[in-house]
């Protein structure tokens, strides 16, 4: 088996990420137009057919599978089975999601292997003698364009910007990998996991983001704010002094020193504008920004700008959001 | 315990980036600071050196300018430093010059940490690309350090949650913002030029093969905001509302 990409699977429970979907029918859909040779590698536990199957319906043909549902998949592990399938049916393209999983493991494959690495790309064009690649640097002040022609590399996508591809279903060839074939590379003990409130999408593969800034006054009022949240299937997020003040957890930080993230929407409540914000949130599709005063920075980085109370606007817009989702179901 | 800290030189992506008639950055026009998460990695190494004894060495890729942000940094409280002089920038090679002056002359240490990722070019692949070459393990994104004996506890940022997680001993740590208050510097420290020991030591540059070609070029703004500045909110929301299902964002 030989192949141009390999695309690393993520999974909750047998269940694709939506950031998984969007690399997978991307590529599937290189594989009918340009014929590019893609194998999606799917491994850890609670793998199913059915997962199988819902890879083969993005357009996947060939699926390396690993399933154990005893081992603990750190980023040691995942790179040592990574590196070795790499190894083995030379992709020129190694293609992950640039989730905090991906990103533990990422630059240890990249080494391994002993090639390059780019990090949350935010735009791709494959050709079959040229991949052209985007990625913000700076704080989003500048744009830094990678041209890779013909070398082999490792690259990390941002979920939310290759968006979903309908392709032809195929029900795919699938390769199981066995415990010997694999190098196991367990570099530390997982002792315990702390679950966090009740689990929510990470910040960074939301597709809604409702952003608060220091307009919102008290911890109770992020009643409010969830209600919003909850009729737009929104994740909320913010600016570092809400963080600081014990609102919102540090994970759901948004820009230059949190996480810097691309929703097809984003809500942004009370929020002035500062450039650090700004730099984590510059790639959103559409930004709506509510403020009470006109004057403030955000408004510049907007699609559309509201100036006002977020106290008044935020009900009405959750009243009128809710009854647009009724008439759309 | 001898705990090794890298530390990255970047632009201060607060100042003005201005792009000279070639598209380059100009780099004369910009303030050089240290790394953010560098900063939380060395008040670490200094709290548990403070804590266990030993020996907090600052380890960095940079050039001649790159001495006084050391400098600046070192007057935190860091034994010495180690500079090593290169023109590369890029992860891979900044890794593997890292790797081969530590192994050279700090082979021996107990942990190295590390800020989790630069702020500037947002890559965060020096510290597990190290770690790979040096053959210890890799924690990433750590809020909480733990000695205990030979190994080391940390607690993890995960997705949904977090992790407890034990490591040998030498290990190199990722740190996350809300590990630590760093410290100011001393000033007195700052201004005594004399007393820190920054040893600087020339890279021999090794010709690489093919790479990427990678340009850099200003980002572009956003489209004109669609403003409403209504004082009556019912019907701010409806111009909104009128305006997002036209545009088909809803």
């Amino acid at each position: 088996m030989s192949c141009d990409v390999l695309v690393v699977v993520e999974h909750n429970e047998g269940r694709l990420k939506n950031v998984s979907i969007e690399l997978l029918s991307y590529f599937g859909r290189l594989g009918k137009d340009n014929g590019v040779k893609v194998v999606a590698f799917v491994f850890g536990d609670q793998i199913s057919e059915k997962l199988y199957c819902d890879i083969g319906k993005l357009g996947i043909l060939q699926i390396v599978s690993y399933v154990d549902n005893d081992l603990d998949m750190q980023p040691g592990l995942i790179a040592g089975m990574t590196v070795g399938l790499a190894k083995k049916i030379k992709p020129k393209l190694i293609v992950m999601a640039n989730t905090v999983r991906s990103r533990d493991s990422a630059p240890l494959i990249a080494q391994d292997l002993d090639i390059e690495m780019y990090s949350d790309i935010i735009d791709i064009d494959y050709k079959k003698t040229v991949i052209n690649l985007t990625r913000l640097i700076y704080g989003g002040k500048a744009i830094e364009k990678i041209k890779l022609l013909n070398q082999q590399a490792l690259i990390t996508i941002r979920p939310n910007v290759l968006g979903n591809h309908e392709n032809e279903a195929f029900i795919p060839k699938i390769t199981r990998l066995k415990i010997n074939e694999l190098p196991i590379n367990q570099t530390y003990i997982t002792k315990a996991k702390i679950t966090k409130e009740k689990a929510q999408k990470p910040i960074n593969e939301a597709e809604v983001i409702i952003a608060i800034g220091r307009g919102l006054r008290r911890v109770d009022d992020l009643n409010m704010v969830n209600d919003l949240a909850r009729v737009v299937d929104g994740v909320i997020g913010s600016t570092r002094p809400v963080v600081d003040m014990g609102f919102v957890r540090r994970s759901h930080q948004i820009g230059q020193s949190g996480r810097s993230v691309s929703p097809r929407l984003a809500i942004l409540l009370g929020i002035s504008g500062q450039i650090q914000f700004v730099a984590g949130i510059s790639k959103a599709k559409t930004i709506i920004a509510i403020n009470k005063d006109a004057k403030a920075t955000i408004f510049k980085s907007a699609d559309y700008g509201i100036v006002g109370d977020i106290y008044a606007i935020i009900p009405i817009l959750t009243r009128e959001l809710r009854k647009l989702k009724l008439q759309n179901r | 315990m001898k705990i090794l800290v890298l530390v990255k030189e970047i632009i201060d992506t607060n100042s003005k980036i201005i792009f000279d008639k070639q598209k380059k950055i100009d780099e004369s026009q910009v303030k050089w600071v240290v790394n953010l998460y560098d900063e939380y990695a060395l008040e670490e190494a200094i709290r548990i050196k403070e804590q266990y004894g030993g020996e907090v060495v600052i380890y960095s890729v940079g050039r001649d300018r790159t001495k006084d942000t050391l400098n600046y940094i070192m007057s935190m409280g860091a034994d010495r430093a180690v500079l090593i002089k290169s023109e590369r920038s890029d992860a891979k090679s900044v890794s593997e010059i890292l790797a081969k002056h530590i192994g050279e002359r700090d082979g021996d240490f107990d942990l190295i940490l590390a800020g989790w990722i630069g702020i500037d070019c947002n890559r965060g692949q020096v510290p597990g690309r190290v770690s790979s070459i040096l053959g210890v393990p890799f924690v990433n994104v750590v809020i909480k350090i733990d000695i205990n004996g030979q190994t080391v506890i940390c607690e993890k940022e995960g997705e949904s949650s977090n992790e407890i997680i034990e490591a040998k001993i030498p290990s190199l740590i990722t740190v996350q913002r809300g590990i630590n208050e760093p410290r100011y510097p001393n000033i007195l420290s700052i201004m005594d030029k004399t007393e820190k020991k920054i040893e600087i030591v020339e890279n021999i540059d090794q010709i690489r093969g093919k790479q990427a070609r990678i340009n850099i070029e200003p980002e572009k703004d956003r489209k004109k905001t669609y403003m409403i500045n209504e004082s009556d909110s019912e019907l701010a929301v409806k111009m909104l509302m009128k305006k997002l299902i036209a545009d088909k964002v809803m």
